[in-house]
């Protein structure tokens, strides 16, 4: 199945089901929601089918009301977000050269991690 | 237009040699100097880079405009294949030079909108609490956002006009949370992302220079080298090793994510060993300030003497093709004295030196207003009496015997004790002074009474000397 980009106001949807303990009701989202800002509850309603169209949200019902569950992790959905990312502008490359990390890890294989770590074990046993 | 090009050239190849320079010798240098002028070098190089630029666009701007002009109209044979060449290559350029401008936007639009779309403000207390430690220590003053993103393993300042301070979702122990903050407040107070502007402004510029690119790598791995300096500046052991330790979390942090947005330099192994040495290296360096300015200013000055060297290349050649109005052509640049040997230097040379003024007005006329008129008008008067009329008067010439100006002039007023010089007093109460060697006339000065020397022999005294010293 192709993920496709999540817009931005789904994507706050989206954050709240991941962040919940599911499967999770209308209201429960709706309450989650308000802590930012208002939502009103036609808009979320059809914003939530939408996603279960999609593919992201899988329906169920709860007593009364309408329960949502998440298809697709955050983990999964953030890797496929930022393939494309790369996909557009280069695996190799930078992000953007203008910002100041404090280290990158892209170019570094399994096996330079294990020396890393050798070195930084060594480090503390001449510590000791 | 086609000129900026080349101005491009000649700063790209002088500086591509500084850079090669600089990074052969930094290995050597990095032992007893610190990172920080190395990082302040790349600034400096970058600057150089991209600055000259303009001081050349002025440059050309104050250049005569007869002098450029006809180098191109009147060697229509030579250049006009040249020309569009040179046309093909400026355009080129640009090109290079709008395209990389666009992809880094594209890049820096696209990964600004996925920052807003995952990060959080932080509500967290503790981190909130040691962003102000962090704060203090670096002395950063400005308020900024601080933000969790989950799209990012690794922290990060982010934005060129709002920093933001970008978290990756970890549980960082207070430890570690310090280090990762003080590292990225020092970037701030640095304003390091205006640095690496500069240099990507650089890049684009001198786009199809691969030495500026290596440059730019270079200055991405000395930033974060001084960086770290600074944050591990007399502190323990202790403090240093937990500053390694939580780098190699943050590189373990980021080996799950596979394509997710950690990669923010071209780190490698190598560069991350590089790091832990750095930091874990106690010794006191020198900070080397008297090799950045000697080093600054032959950086800065490379670049212009070839600039300058190309000039006179062209004027050599406009020369050549004698399309030069000459602004000041030595004759009217020689003194004028009043002495009455005037006429013979006027003579010589009379073609360039009244051209410009006899132009416009009246001819003849004209004279008579100009400073040297009063002398003309006495050679005028005399030269048509006295060298037909006269025979006794003779020319003396440079090589003449010493006793035939004698027969001529007369003897001497004053001879120097060594027999070389006689002088001779003039109407004018200026005195000319003949020089002999080995009994030939070798040299003659006018002096003037105010003690000036004006030299009247340049090629020979003809006839009207004589005269006039004659009388």
């Amino acid at each position: 199945m192709k993920l496709k980009k999540i817009p931005e106001t789904e994507l706050d949807i989206m954050q709240v089901i991941w962040s919940n303990p599911t499967p999770i009701t209308t209201t429960d989202i709706k309450r989650e929601l308000e802590k930012t800002r208002p939502w009103s509850q036609g808009a979320l309603q059809s914003l939530l089918s939408r996603l279960a169209e999609r593919g992201f949200l899988k329906t169920g019902v709860l007593g009364k009301s309408k329960t949502f569950e998440p298809l697709v992790t955050e983990d999964d959905y953030l890797m496929v977000e930022s393939a494309s990312f790369f996909k557009r502008f280069g695996e190799k490359g930078t992000i953007t050269g203008l910002v100041t990390a404090l280290y990158d890890s892209k170019t570094i294989s399994e096996k330079d991690i294990e020396e890393l770590d050798a070195f930084i074990e060594k480090i503390k046993k001449e510590g000791k | 237009m086609e000129n900026l090009m080349i101005d491009i050239i000649e700063i790209t190849l002088p500086i591509s040699v500084w850079i090669a320079l600089l990074l052969l010798c930094a290995p050597i240098l990095k032992r007893s100097y610190v990172s920080k002028w190395r990082y302040y070098m790349w600034l400096f190089v970058a600057a150089r880079l991209v600055l000259p630029f303009k001081i050349s666009l002025a440059k050309s701007i104050t250049m005569p405009i007869p002098q450029t002009i006809p180098t191109a109209a009147q060697t229509p044979v030579v250049a006009a294949a040249g020309i569009d060449v040179q046309k093909l290559v400026t355009f080129v350029w640009i090109l290079g030079v709008i395209v990389f401008a666009l992809y880094q936007t594209a890049k820096y639009i696209s990964f600004s909108g996925m920052v807003r779309r995952w990060a959080k403000n932080v509500t967290d207390e503790r981190i909130l609490h040691a962003v102000k430690a962090a704060k203090d220590f670096a002395g950063v003053t400005r308020d900024f956002n601080v933000k969790l993103c989950k799209a990012v393993t690794t922290p990060m300042v982010f934005g060129i006009v709002t920093p933001v301070l970008l978290l990756p979702c970890i549980d960082f122990t207070d430890a570690e949370l310090t280090i990762v903050l003080r590292h990225e407040l020092v970037h701030m107070r640095r304003r390091d992302i205006w640095y690496k502007l500069l240099v990507m402004t650089a890049r684009a510029v001198h786009w199809f220079n691969p030495m500026v690119h290596i440059m730019a790598s270079a200055a991405d791995r000395d930033m974060e080298f001084a960086c770290d300096a600074e944050v591990v500046r007399s502190q323990n052991v202790d403090y240093r090793r937990g500053y390694c330790e939580t780098i190699l979390r943050l590189v373990h942090n980021g080996r799950g994510r596979g394509t997710a947005l950690s990669t923010c330099f071209f780190f490698s192994k190598k560069t991350v060993l590089e790091r832990f040495k750095g930091i874990l290296d106690e010794k006191i360096k020198r900070s080397g300030v008297v090799m950045f300015c000697v080093i600054a200013v032959s950086v800065a000055v490379s670049g212009g003497v070839i600039t300058f060297a190309a000039d006179s290349v062209a004027e050599v050649i406009e020369d050549d093709l004698g399309i030069v109005e000459r602004p000041t052509p030595p004759p009217a640049a020689a003194p004028e004295p009043t002495a009455e040997p005037q006429p013979v230097y006027e003579d010589d040379t009379d073609d360039t030196y009244y051209e410009p003024e006899s132009d416009d007005s009246a001819d003849g006329y004209v004279y008579e207003d100009d400073y040297t008129a009063p002398e003309y008008e006495d050679y005028s008067d005399y030269v048509p009496d006295e060298p037909a009329a006269d025979n006794s008067v003779n020319d003396i010439t440079i090589g003449d015997e010493r006793g035939s100006v004698y027969d001529r002039l007369g003897e001497p007023e004053s001879s120097a004790a060594n027999g070389m010089k006689d002088t001779y007093s003039l109407d004018d109460g200026s005195t000319a002074v003949l020089q002999y060697e080995d009994g030939t006339l070798e040299h003659v000065y006018i002096v003037e009474p105010s003690g000036g020397e004006a030299d009247t022999d340049s090629t020979g005294v003809s006839a009207d000397g004589a005269e006039t010293l004659e009388e």
